[in-house]
């Protein structure tokens, strides 16, 4: 069992296939999140991601692929109007990548479901070569907590979608003192980070108090900072600078990962 | 000029020119009676190694029958000027001139829509691929055999490419031939068993 887990070098890869890794700057970006654990934040990262793009200006496509989730906590939740629903449990699977980039923005935000990995790394597995032969490359986001099952849900994904994607791995705290032993300390993840080197991200815990209306009432951390919600548990001053300050080093975190979110 | 004849095999008997005994397909341009009185009597007869001496008689009897039958004549009264009609085709001359023509200069009075048809049907059988009832493109070799005619075919053109472009074919495919299958097994950078629990290696903790 043991040689089951064993990394390979990076000299073993395989030229006849495209990998993330180019040399080329790729015309087209799919950044999806690795959704097999659910519960985890991943809808919470994609919010903020979704609000760094806006805050810098560039134009993305924003995808729920979450069939299962229900409307409250997510993505269309909090922008509605602005986000598309795609249902990926169809023969086509993630054929909606393909489209939304050849008619929209050339950088598309997909909110996977838990539960979407077969979907999505048969996708990859029929997909990729010809897709990424296009000048689209992908970016993984995967999102570990202190609970282990969070962290053998992105090495299963690492697993199957290898080098065909860049990795950024997101340490979300969820509680005031989280302890990331699994995914910092254990023999598989150690071998996933030597191989895929993945950019790892800090999401500091949140006040519930702050984090529980602004899920209840589908608002992001932009919105509470602008102060023009209507919704008094949120007008607070505190919690309102505490979104300011919880947004600003987010995005201080998120801009170490530019390079792999960006064309 | 020989004369085009009916086709029993290709025109309209496809299904049956496979198994048309010899006598009935020698009857090729004669009335539709005759071709049926002789089919009835053979078309299903047992091999020629198993006939009997009374089976023997009858084919001999055929074989007078087909000789004594008179050559036919050509249907169409334009057959000897075929040559003329379509040189005058390829000229460019109008169907209307060629029947004045004919008119004036070999006295025969035929209509317009009559030439038009004779030539129309001239390139059709000139043209068109016949399909022998196994569905393949009549050769050379059957394609005698089974109308006592020879006409080109695009099928026949083709097996008279030139030598350079049939080389070339041949180098193509053995250059496939010798392509090696593309593989789709590839080697995986990373492995993950979903089974074995995570294992943990506290004392080698380091601070990321």
């Amino acid at each position: 069992m043991h040689d089951a887990n064993t990394a390979a070098t990076a000299e073993q890869k395989n030229s006849d296939s495209p990998s993330a890794v180019s040399s080329t700057a790729p015309s087209k970006r799919v950044i999806l999140t690795m959704g097999g654990k659910g519960g985890v934040g991943k809808t919470s990262f994609m919010l903020a991601l979704a609000e760094w793009f806006q805050s810098h200006e560039i134009p993305v496509t924003l995808l729920d692929l979450d069939t299962e989730n229900k409307s409250r906590g997510s993505l269309k939740h909090y922008f509605d109007g602005r986000v598309t629903k795609v249902n990926i449990h169809t023969a086509a699977g993630l054929d909606a990548f393909v489209d939304h980039l050849a008619q929209g923005a050339p950088i598309v935000l997909a909110d996977m479901g838990a539960s979407s990995g077969q979907v999505t790394h048969e996708w990859f597995d029929s997909m990729f070569e010809d897709v990424a032969a296009t000048g689209v490359a992908f970016t993984a986001i995967g999102i570990v907590t202190p609970d282990p099952a969070s962290v053998e849900s992105i090495l299963s994904w690492a697993a199957r979608l290898q080098d065909r994607v860049n990795y950024a791995v997101v340490e979300n705290a969820m509680a005031h003192q989280a302890d990331f032993s699994y995914w910092r300390d254990s023999e598989q993840a150690k071998q996933f980070r030597t191989v895929f080197q993945p950019v790892v991200l800090t999401m500091e815990f949140r006040l519930p108090e702050l984090e529980n209306p602004a899920r209840q009432h589908g608002v992001t951390l932009g919105q509470v900072v602008a102060r023009r919600l209507k919704v008094p548990e949120l007008q607070r001053a505190s919690l309102v600078i505490r979104a300011q300050s919880y947004r600003r080093r987010l995005f201080e975190e998120i801009d170490k990962a530019k390079e792999l979110l960006l064309l | 000029m020989s004369r085009a004849r009916p086709e029993i095999s290709s025109g309209l008997y496809p299904a049956l020119s496979g198994v048309l005994p010899a006598p009935v397909r020698g009857l090729s341009g004669h009335p539709l009676t005759s071709v049926w009185r002789l089919l009835s009597v053979t078309a299903f007869r047992r091999s020629p190694s198993r006939l009997t001496l009374s089976e023997e008689i009858v084919d001999a009897k055929f074989e007078a029958i087909l000789n004594s039958l008179p050559t036919k004549e050509p249907r169409s009264r334009l057959e000897p000027y075929s040559e003329l009609i379509t040189e005058m085709r390829k000229r460019g001359h109008s169907y209307r001139e060629i029947t004045q023509v004919l008119k004036k200069a070999c006295g025969l009075k035929v209509g317009t829509s009559t030439v038009n048809d004779f030539v129309l049907a001239r390139s059709r059988s000139k043209t068109k691929p016949s399909v022998s009832a196994s569905g393949t493109v009549g050769t050379k070799k059957n394609k005698r055999a089974l109308t006592g005619t020879y006409r080109n075919t695009k099928a026949q053109e083709s097996t008279r490419k030139p030598q350079k472009e049939l080389e070339g074919t041949a180098k193509t495919i053995k250059e496939l031939k010798d392509r090696p299958l593309k593989t789709r097994a590839k080697k995986l950078l990373f492995e993950y068993n979903p089974d074995e629990p995570l294992r943990l290696h506290r004392n080698q903790r380091t601070k990321e």
